[in-house]
């Protein structure tokens, strides 16, 4: 039974690698690299009940994990198929497998009374129909004591995100890449960037931008309100009127009301008269 | 109730949930409130594994050297491996990987201790004192995603696969394989646990004459050198370099690390001390190698600076982490020896367990207020800050994934696993301070010699300082790119 659990629990992790991302993927391929490896190669080495308490099986089972995960991949390396999703799914599987059907074959080997069988005590689950007070409170204690456990990797998993108080501010070309940035720009025609925001003040903010080429304000936009995490992205138009080589385009984001810039990026243009 | 579960086995099961809990607070306790890998070590592991999750092999471009130089034959490979197929089974965020770790393996590094100590009735006591393992910037530990962690792992496994040599042959692969497997994961670990099982196996040999089988011990310890020829099979240059390292006289251009018993906390080191006394006390090939495989490492990490002058000080400050798990798990023995002592002297007294529980619960909660009290007052450095983080996560996405930045090397060495993008050079002081003066005076001058940036092949820069070259376009705070006709 427990062979076929790891055998299940190996093939399902396949097809949710294949199906995408997502929590049940992460739970499942935990278990596969840290646990069932270990498990099944136990099993396979030591098929009596005699042989290894439940303890200890399942402490050797992670640290054996640990052990042959790393050959296995090195073994991998020096295949066609190097280290990849589906190369490093299907050996682990395989391993899985050839130990879990070994130890299926051990066992079979020895009377039933030898057999290593996993024991689940799900009467646990049922802790409140426990007939002493003493002995509910102490199981309510351990379910309690099993979430805070759980409770624990899940907050390690989840928690917690930046919390500093900033505002991206940054610039794309005309075609929202980083390729084709202005560079000789005509006299008194417009040119386009796209300018994005994304407001991380933990708060509804104000924004304005303020275009300057040499000191000289040619293009203002805003006032744009942004919510917490809202990101704001458009296309801008400026047009230079001297004419003169490396003039500086200082792009200006005003905060809150502010008259003092929060944040000025920078790029050079070459302006040269229409022929 | 008794049919299904023992009392005393459900308070068990409680303590051990309990103290599994402690362990992963222990490990996230650095990073409560920063979401990011700590030590340069996390990113430059999350680095490299992610080069081989990319190219799909173990030989891959260097990304802080700007993929100048090919990795071969890296002398963690195995850590890097494990971490690669975790990655790509679970399909789980780097950060999340990076935050998620630690914690888990210092948890199944806790339940290995519990089941090791159990065996000899002290389980819970080991698995807590487990928990306290320090981690530190100098000497790392549990609370950082580094294979050194990860190797503790095998102490307890192969302790516990110690004792079935008695009657049984299977242990002898399994810890061969296992050592191996540590070989390739963190070498100086596996020489650590390889001194443990020599230790163990010719106390054995010595002193268990008659109370089991005496060959399968014999031809394990004969077999652990075999070990070895894993990494010298994988990369047989790196045994040059061990070597070489291990003759240096390489001297850190920092302080020397302090002893980290204050950190500890004084209630554990006593109690490991007592557990030592009654160890020896106790006697048996057991007892011994704990005693004998502690007192070397301790006198090699607490002497050498008077009597050694030899091999790089950073594996005489890591030696710590090996003092530690023994420690713990005699901290663990002296606990529950008195314990024991404690109902054997008041006997006869209707209070004695009122008294000795709590006598008990104040010593570990005094242990435990010294352990975290320990672990408040070490600094950890942060290499960059959350504004840098997403101004790295913009970088991977919007620009060319060919992208060669220059940086400051020690803030490098994040770039390239948030990005995936490769970097002129990383170092990480108190190595490379020459470059980082270099590179920092380049910045501040504006970053004006556009046909050095095309000498070095970089076509993106990120400055703290601005930078004032018209080849330059700042596309955000602090990042700007080259642009193509610079050169």
């Amino acid at each position: 039974m427990d062979l076929l659990v790891a055998i299940l629990i190996s093939m399902a992790l396949v097809i949710f690698a294949i199906v995408g991302e997502g929590p049940v993927r992460i739970a499942l391929g935990l278990i596969f690299v840290l646990f069932l490896p270990g498990y099944t190669l136990v099993a396979a080495l030591f098929p009596k009940r005699e042989s290894l308490g439940a303890i200890e099986r399942t402490a050797l089972s992670f640290g054996l994990s640990i052990a042959v995960v790393p050959l296995i991949g090195l073994i991998m390396n020096y295949t066609p198929w190097g280290i990849s999703l589906y190369p490093i799914l299907i050996s682990l599987l395989v391993f899985i497998v050839v130990a879990a059907g070994v130890a299926w074959f051990r066992r079979r080997r020895l009377p039933p009374e030898q057999r290593f069988e996993p024991c689940f005590r799900l009467g646990l689950l049922q802790f409140w129909r426990f007939p002493n007070r003493w002995d509910r409170v102490l199981s309510g204690v351990l379910v309690v004591a099993i979430l805070a456990v759980i409770g624990m990797l899940v907050f390690v998993a989840l928690s917690p995100t930046v919390e500093e108080k900033f505002t991206e501010f940054y610039i794309l070309d005309s075609e929202g890449k980083t390729e084709n940035y202005p560079d000789v720009v005509i006299s008194g025609e417009e040119t386009q960037v796209t300018i994005g925001i994304v407001n991380r003040e933990q708060e509804v903010t104000d924004y304005i931008i303020r275009i300057y080429i040499e000191g000289q304000k040619v293009g203002e936009v805003g006032t744009i309100t942004l919510a917490h995490e809202e990101k704001w992205e458009q296309l801008v138009s400026f047009a230079p009127t001297g004419v003169g080589e490396d003039q500086e385009v200082e792009f200006m984001l005003y905060m809150g009301g502010s008259d003092e810039a929060y944040q000025v990026l920078h790029l050079w243009i070459d302006v040269v008269e229409a022929e | 109730m008794t049919e299904t579960v023992k009392r005393s086995h459900l308070i068990e099961a409680i303590l051990l949930c309990l103290i599994l809990a402690l362990a992963l607070f222990m490990a996230l306790y650095p990073r409560l409130d920063y979401p990011l890998p700590l030590h340069v070590d996390e990113w430059m592991h999350l680095g490299h594994t992610q080069q081989i999750v990319d190219t799909g092999s173990l030989s891959y471009p260097d990304p802080w050297q700007g993929g100048r130089e090919i990795v071969e034959g890296h002398p963690e490979t195995g850590y890097y491996t494990w971490l690669s197929t975790l990655q790509i089974s679970t399909g789980m965020p780097w950060l999340m990987l990076a935050r998620l770790m630690p914690a888990i393996v210092l948890g199944i590094i806790t339940f290995a201790a519990y089941a090791w100590g159990r065996k000899w009735g002290f389980g819970l006591e080991a698995a807590l004192f487990t928990t306290f393992i320090h981690t530190t910037i100098r000497f790392l530990g549990p609370a950082f995603l580094v294979p050194v962690t990860l190797g503790l792992v095998f102490f307890p496994i192969c302790l516990m696969l110690l004792e079935k040599l008695k009657r049984d042959w299977i242990p002898v692969p399994l810890i061969i394989l296992s050592l191996a497997s540590l070989f390739l994961i963190h070498g100086t670990t596996a020489v650590a646990l390889g001194l443990l099982l020599g230790i163990s196996l010719i106390l054995y040999l010595i002193l268990s004459r008659g109370q089991g089988r005496r060959l399968p011990a014999t031809i394990c310890l004969l077999a652990l050198p075999v070990s070895a020829l894993a990494i010298f099979l994988w990369n047989p240059s790196l045994v040059k370099e061990y070597i070489q390292a291990i003759i240096s006289t390489e001297h850190l251009p920092m302080d020397p690390i302090p002893y980290p018993f204050p950190e500890l906390g004084y209630m554990m080191v006593t109690l490991a001390a007592v557990g030592f006394g009654f160890m020896i006390a106790k006697g048996g090939w057991r007892n011994y190698t704990l005693v004998i495989f502690t007192s070397i490492l301790l006198l090699f990490v607490l002497l050498y600076r008077h009597w050694f002058d030899i091999g790089p000080e950073i594996l005489y400050e890591r030696g710590w982490l090996y003092v530690m798990l023994p420690m713990a798990l005699m901290a663990g023995y002296g606990l529950s020896r008195l314990y024991h002592l404690g109902l054997g002297f008041f006997k006869r007294r209707n209070w004695r367990l009122p008294l000795i529980y709590l006598l008990l619960v104040v010593v570990v909660a005094f242990a435990l207020f010294q352990r975290v009290s320990g672990y408040s007052k070490e600094s950890y450095y942060h290499i960059i800050d959350g504004p840098t983080y997403y101004d790295f996560v913009w970088a991977g996405e919007e620009l060319p994934q060919s992208s060669n930045a220059l940086l400051i090397p020690d803030t490098a060495w994040a770039f390239v696993p948030i990005t995936g993008k490769y970097v002129f050079t990383a170092r990480a002081a108190p190595w490379g301070i020459e470059e980082v003066i270099m590179i920092t005076k380049f910045f501040r001058s504006g970053a004006r010699n556009t046909s050095l940036l095309v000498a070095m092949d970089v076509d993106l820069l990120y400055s703290p300082f601005p930078l004032n070259n018209p080849d330059l376009v700042e596309v955000r705070d602090k990042l700007y790119i080259l642009r193509e006709e610079g050169g």
